[in-house]
């Protein structure tokens, strides 16, 4: 086994300055930032009530594209979508083949429906202080998701929620079936 | 059972008994005299339903009624392409539905 403490402490980082995108359902929409979901469900880079991530993309289209895979049907709650202003000094770039190579993963891992696969590597990210992790959406090729470990801000550091609005799905939905018919007593 | 869907029907009303007792790998018979009796269900199933019942709760802060069983019936790309209502059939689907639920609710998407 590798030594991924060492690996990502030692990883080609790179600054991240930009806007970043995310949508959650407006019942959420005052807590866009507070990794609350996350930390109580877990997901692929991140372990439940061990470490938080914020789930963000670099476009609104991936953004909505990544909800799409969720939301068969349009939430009745409406949606909410926000605007990131991030400023970050440590990004490890995950969306290239070569770096996967050397910790003995591939792009296709980052996107497998099974997240246990990956999960022990991002424990390794999140210990070694690295800030965010620049990943493969699994909705669209070629696009990049960023995914912020809020927990290790360092000098330079800055997150501001530029924009909330609320939003309809820009990819069409898919048609849900009917309403099954009531049973025959 | 548009009436009973638009007063917030529990999930047994809203799937119906033979749907929940396929979930929680119970015979329909069994199910519907447990409701008729309001009789606790064994342990195991306690929790099944327990877990079922908050995956209703959370998809109803979501959607109506009739658009949450739609989901539930729907399949859905981040479950494999599959309806939420085969997987919670299976072994940790229930988890796995109630996940995803939690996900696309705070919008963490995987």
């Amino acid at each position: 086994m590798k030594d991924l403490s060492l690996f990502f402490r030692r990883a080609p980082a790179v600054e991240f300055r930009g806007p970043a995108y995310r949508l959650c359902v407006s019942l959420y929409r005052n807590r866009t930032l507070s990794m609350s979901g996350a930390w109580n469900r877990g997901g692929r880079y991140n372990i439940r009530n061990y470490f938080g991530a914020l789930y963000t993309s670099l476009d609104l289209a991936t953004a909505h594209a990544e909800m799409c895979r969720y939301f068969t049907v349009e939430p009745d709650c409406g949606l909410t979508q926000a605007v990131i202003d991030l400023e970050l000094t440590r990004v490890v770039d995950l969306t290239g083949r070569g770096l996967l190579r050397r910790i003995g993963i591939g792009l296709v891992d980052l996107v497998h429906e099974s997240h246990a696969v990956c999960q022990g590597f991002w424990l390794r990210a999140w210990e070694s202080g690295v800030e965010g992790l620049l990943v493969p959406p699994a909705a669209v090729h070629g696009r990049k998701n960023l995914v912020v470990l809020l927990d290790n801000q360092q000098t330079g550091w800055s997150i501001r929620l530029r924009r909330l609005e609320a939003a309809k799905l820009l990819t069409p939905v898919r048609t849900a079936p009917a309403l099954r018919p009531p049973e025959s007593s | 059972m548009a009436k009973a869907l638009a007063t917030r029907p529990d999930v047994e009303e809203a799937l119906g008994t033979a749907e929940v007792a396929r979930i929680l790998g119970i015979h329909r018979r069994t199910a519907e005299r447990r409701r008729r009796a309001a009789r606790k269900p064994m342990p195991l199933q306690a929790q099944r339903q327990d877990k079922l019942r908050q995956i209703w709760k959370q998809l109803l802060e979501l959607y109506t009624a009739e658009n949450a069983s739609n989901w539930l019936h729907s399949s859905v790309p981040a479950l494999g392409d599959r309806r939420p209502v085969d997987v919670m059939t299976e072994d940790g689907g229930l988890e796995r539905v109630l996940d995803t639920v939690t996900r696309m609710s705070w919008g963490v998407p995987a």
